[in-house]
């Protein structure tokens, strides 16, 4: 089943090695890769004109706490709007190890960057402005971490003159 | 405040008082504040089967410096509540609030880092509406409820 999606085919053929597995089912197709190689797989398959992944439709981490070696991991789920083709790349990310941006490949990716870094706390080297996007700017910690309290370290309580002030949790 | 602190304690109180809270309460202007899908229903309230007119209290205003009753209606976050919190602020005075539906009044389901759990933490509230939205007449009954609080206020009270 794998060994028949197009851009895995070619990806063996053209740098052999670099999947390090193919995980595939349901018609979907995905491959894990090595951070190293993630910069170079992505320009290939957008520009390659045979596969054309032009669109990255979404990017996402997981943590995976104690129950794998590495604990997080970047997903990226890409689309062809020339072939209709899709395929997700996974890289496995250690905790305090940074991954490489590919904000210079897809645009797109610049905010569920800065997402994926203010929910696991994950560095993307060579991204533009990798700030908070959703969180308040005072906010402490990384919220979707398995070891992150539920109700957060600090809560917002009214301030002594107007206004909100941030205060942590007892 | 206002009126009040102008009077003193005059026997003509007694009635002005009357007129004053009478005033207050038959033309409740609500800022137009819609936070999630209780806005939903306060909008419903406001259409032709419910009627909020019927009570005075009909006319949202977009400017919270012309609105005297504050109706939070939906969750609010934490990224939000400052803003909740300067728009209460810009009210002038007098004026109410009402905590619409459950995660305004408790948080609600969203027991989370990202969710302010109860308007109460950051604003006075007068009147908390349960419910996961409440209906029309939830929200009309506590409009009464306010319109209830009002008529007996004491000028001494806000002073």
């Amino acid at each position: 089943m794998s060994q028949e999606n197009p851009a895995v085919k070619k990806l063996n053929t053209v740098f052999p090695g670099v999947i390090k597995k193919v995980i595939s089912g349901w018609g979907e197709t995905a491959i894990i890769v090595d951070k190293a190689d993630l910069e170079k797989i992505g320009r290939f398959l957008k520009e390659d004109p045979e596969l054309q992944f032009d669109l990255l439709s979404d990017l996402g981490g997981v943590d995976y706490q104690g129950k794998k070696e590495k604990r997080f991991e970047v997903v990226y789920q890409l689309y062809s709007t020339k072939t209709h083709q899709r395929l997700r790349i996974k890289v496995e990310v250690g905790e305090n190890e940074s991954i490489p941006s590919v904000t210079t490949i897809w645009r797109a990716a610049e905010w569920p960057e800065r997402e994926c870094y203010e929910m696991f706390g994950i560095e993307f080297e060579g991204h533009p402005g990798l700030n908070r996007l959703l969180t308040i700017e005072e906010f402490d910690g990384f919220p979707l971490r398995k070891d992150y309290p539920l109700l957060g370290k600090a809560e917002i309580v009214a301030g002594y003159e107007g206004g909100v002030r941030w205060q942590k949790r007892s | 405040m206002g009126l009040e602190t102008h009077l003193g304690d005059n026997i003509l109180t007694t009635k002005l008082e009357w007129l004053v809270n009478w005033s207050r309460r038959s033309s409740l202007w609500p800022a137009t504040f819609g936070l999630a899908c209780c806005a939903i229903e306060m909008m419903a309230t406001c259409m032709p089967r419910y009627d909020l007119a019927r009570f005075g209290a009909e006319v949202f205003r977009a400017s919270p410096r012309q609105a005297d009753l504050m109706i939070v209606a939906g969750t609010v976050s934490n990224k939000m509540a400052s803003v909740v919190r300067r728009i209460y602020d810009q009210m002038p005075e007098p004026k109410w609030v009402i905590a619409m539906g459950a995660c305004a009044a408790t948080g609600g389901i969203f027991n989370s880092y990202a969710v302010l759990q109860g308007v109460d933490r950051i604003i006075p509230v007068d009147v908390y509406v349960p419910g996961c939205p409440p209906k029309p007449e939830g929200l009309i009954y506590a409009i009464m409820q306010v319109q209830n609080k009002i008529k007996h206020e004491k000028f001494s009270d806000r002073t």
